[in-house]
């Protein structure tokens, strides 16, 4: 059952596995989770619906739209959406990300630990 | 003595003639001083038959004048009735001078008068007193002994004179061999083959050291000084020359110095012979050319050094296609070698190389960089090394390294630039190609980072998943439904672990040549439906279906797995990039082969990717973007290639991919 009452956490992950394994971890916690395979669907989601996530988990190497660009997006969207803050899920050790443009990363495979001091922090 | 043959001996005093007796007869003269016709007739039979010729004088000075200036005369026959003068007191006066006081005197004198026949200096020399009329026997008697003695006499005084001119011919020709050898410095020795004794002149003392004793040696003493690897050499020539009618002989040898070292000598003899060709004596000079031999092999040294030098350059620059230039500041005329201009593109040397010529070979895009790295060249920085494009000939564009040195004059003026230069376009080409290469391993590295942390990414997930559902409340509070969903999410991450692993085992085994195949007889219909069939529930979620196209059975000889491996690649690619829209396979046989054509409606492959695809580490998606490994269809190419089989693929950039395979029937022949 949805709790109303909880914050909303997007999860942007085109790997169906880990998007789900994480939205289950989430929802466990007592989070509200929204899933998206892609950037593309997430900016679509967003501009849709409401409420708005307090916090974006978002994976950098998927099809269609990556991470990266994802981002770039992000921050000429409505004033509401470019505040979010965004986590963003990598494999790689060194992507290619500017600064200040995500809150924070976590490497894969994920340490739960750091997921949740995120969590904490952007979603109390 | 005054025989003209003497005078024009080179080598007085080695003088070994024959006695002389009969010239010293041969030159007996007689004076007749106012003999009468009677005593004159009487007297001509014994002269003649002493084969002397008289010769007649008349007045006491035309005697005393020939006695003066012929000393042959051997006796005077003088008559003392000698009318103009009186006989005796020439005879005095022949007996006071100096030129014929011991000239025996006959005087012829009348019986009927007496005189007395003394004067003084007769013990001198024989006065003989024969009266007129003349006896021709008495005559012949005292005539032969007086000619006898004056032969004796002249014998002695002979070889008095030759005594003395031959100790002074000695002392001349010693000193002669003294300044010789002062002049030249030459070791002069005068060799005495009759008796082996050698003369030497200082310069043996002088020039090799050795102690004035040696001077006056033996031959041996010479012999033994010769390098006892040139002695044998050197003597058989002698040998062979004195057997010879050669006058002179040269030779060259070392020669020991009194120090023990050795100084290369050059020798020239003289052979003086006699009148039979035997030879008597060698007269010769050794000179000493260690200094000159020295430097003569120094300079042979050192320009077969520069030789070699020159051409190891020579070589070197040929072999390693450098070229070498020079430029004049002031001219700006640039000399240089053949392999400066085969850089520039030329087969040969072309007429005239300038600065200009120069920057009209530069690629444009290149031409003003040089020029502000000529002028900073000349502006105090001493050498440079810049790369930088030029146009050849035939237009195509090379690469080139090229290195200067700026040299100054005395007032720091630059005077010019040497340097090399060489076409570097394979250098370049390959160096490119490792830069390549290693991106393309630099990115294959972080894409087997990602292909095996995503799978492990899920694992872990689900391992924290019910790790956390338990201890919130207990085993038994899992509903059996999820625990068979992360079971089934575990296996499948597995065997994603797996193909990765096993792709990089596959990469591995081919790059060694160790990746064999075991091959049987199989359908490969029958073994595509069965793979479809297999992988359609996996792109399910994409909502992609597959359609199958196998209108006969195909079989063939093959190695199942890996045909197997190949088809799981081509679907696997063709659901990854062909966007959810259907997928076609067909097998068909055509000729003596089987084909597998696999095909999607995705957005294609540009025409200049669609053989950069089957390489190594390669794929057309951006990092950014998953995609495999990239090994896929490097790994299908090299299993077909074993099979004796071939892939390619046939595409249009939006409009999808096929990729066609084609496999022989029959077994590989290995």
């Amino acid at each position: 059952m949805p709790n109303p009452a909880a914050k909303v956490v997007l999860v942007i992950e085109d790997e169906p596995d880990i998007r789900e394994g994480l939205a289950e971890l989430l929802s466990d916690e007592g989070y509200q989770v929204r899933t998206a395979a892609n950037g593309y669907e997430a900016l679509d989601m967003l501009r849709r619906e409401v409420p708005r996530p307090a916090l974006i988990l978002l994976d950098l190497m998927m099809p269609i739209m990556n991470g990266v660009k994802f981002l770039e997006y992000l921050r000429v969207q409505r004033e509401d959406l470019t505040g979010i803050p965004v986590v963003v899920l990598t494999a790689a050790k060194n992507a290619e990300l500017r600064d200040g443009a995500a809150a924070g990363r976590i490497n894969k495979p994920i340490d739960i630990e750091e997921l949740f001091t995120y969590l904490k922090k952007y979603c109390g | 003595m005054n025989d003209p043959s003497d005078r024009h001996d080179p080598f007085p005093g080695g003088e070994l003639h024959g006695p002389e007796a009969n010239r010293a007869s041969a030159v007996l003269k007689v004076l007749l001083v106012g003999v009468g016709e009677r005593e004159r007739e009487a007297l001509d039979a014994p002269l003649r038959l002493q084969g002397i010729d008289p010769v007649a004088s008349d007045s006491c000075y035309e005697t005393m004048k020939l006695l003066h200036h012929d000393p042959s005369f051997a006796v005077v026959i003088l008559d003392a009735a000698l009318p103009a003068m009186r006989s005796f007191a020439l005879a005095r006066l022949i007996r006071e001078s100096e030129c014929a006081q011991q000239t025996p005197m006959v005087v012829i004198v009348d019986p009927e008068r007496t005189h007395a026949v003394s004067f003084a200096g007769q013990e001198r020399a024989p006065v003989i007193v024969l009266s007129r009329p003349l006896d021709t026997d008495t005559a012949v008697g005292k005539f032969d002994s007086l000619l006898e003695l004056a032969r004796q006499r002249r014998l002695l005084s002979a070889e008095k004179a030759e005594r003395s001119r031959l100790g002074a011919a000695l002392r001349d020709s010693q000193l002669r061999y003294e300044l010789v050898g002062a002049a030249t410095r030459d070791a002069v020795y005068d060799w005495d083959l009759l008796t082996g004794s050698v003369y030497w002149n200082q310069a043996v003392c002088v020039e090799y050291g050795y102690p004035a004793a040696a001077m006056n040696s033996d031959y041996r003493w010479w012999c033994e000084r010769i390098h006892p690897d040139d002695r044998r050499d050197i003597l058989n020539q002698i040998d062979a020359f004195l057997s010879s009618h050669e006058m002179r002989w040269t030779g060259e040898y070392r020669f020991r110095k009194a120090d023990g070292t050795y100084a290369y000598v050059f020798d020239r003899g003289y052979i003086v012979r006699d009148s039979d060709g035997k030879p008597i004596r060698i007269i010769g000079a050794m000179q000493d050319l260690t200094a000159r031999k020295r430097a003569e092999e120094a300079l042979r040294e050192s320009e077969q050094h520069f030789r070699r030098g020159e051409e190891r350059l020579e070589r070197a620059t040929r072999a390693s296609h450098v070229g070498i230039w020079e430029l004049d500041l002031q001219t700006t005329r640039i000399w240089r070698n053949e392999e400066h201009d085969h850089a520039f593109g030329y087969r040969h040397k072309v007429a005239e190389w300038t600065r200009d010529t120069f920057f009209a070979h530069l690629h444009p895009d290149d031409r003003e960089r040089m020029r502000r790295v000529d002028t900073l060249a000349l502006r105090g920085r001493d050498s440079f090394t810049n790369e930088f494009r030029v146009i050849w000939p035939d237009g195509s564009v090379h690469w080139m390294s090229a290195s200067g040195k700026v040299h100054y004059d005395a007032n720091h003026r630059p005077m010019k630039i040497v340097g090399t230069n060489q076409d570097i376009t394979e250098r370049k080409r390959i160096e490119e190609e490792l830069r390549e290469a290693v991106r393309a391993r630099d990115e294959f590295l972080s894409v087997a980072s990602h292909e095996l942390k995503t799978p492990l990414t899920a694992i872990g997930l689900q391992a924290q998943i019910m790790k956390r559902s338990i201890a919130r409340s207990g085993e038994a509070s899992l509903p059996a439904g999820r625990i068979s969903k992360l079971i089934e999410q575990l296996d499948r991450q597995v065997q994603r672990l797996t193909r990765v692993v096993d792709d990089m085992l596959d990469i591995s085994r081919l790059a060694t040549g160790k990746l064999t195949i075991h091959v049987e007889r199989f359908d490969l219909t029958e073994l595509t439906r069965e793979v479809v069939e297999r992988f359609a529930p996996q792109i399910a979620p994409l909502g992609a279906n597959i359609l199958v196209e196998t209108p006969e059975p195909v079989p063939g000889c093959w190695d199942r797995f890996r045909i197997e491996q190949v088809l799981m690649n081509l679907l696997t690619n063709a659901a990854r990039y062909g966007e959810g829209k259907p997928i076609g396979v067909s097998v068909r046989r055509v000729d003596a082969h089987a084909e597998l054509r696999v095909r999607d409606y995705g957005r294609g492959i540009a025409a200049e990717n669609q053989e950069r695809i089957f390489q190594r580490f390669e794929r057309i998606a951006s990092q950014q973007e998953p995609g495999g490994l990239g090994l896929g269809l490097f790994i299908v190419r090299q299993i077909l290639h074993l099979h004796g089989g071939s892939i390619r693929v046939e595409s249009r950039l939006g409009h999808g991919a096929v990729f066609v395979v084609e496999l022989p029937l029959a077994e590989p022949r290995r």
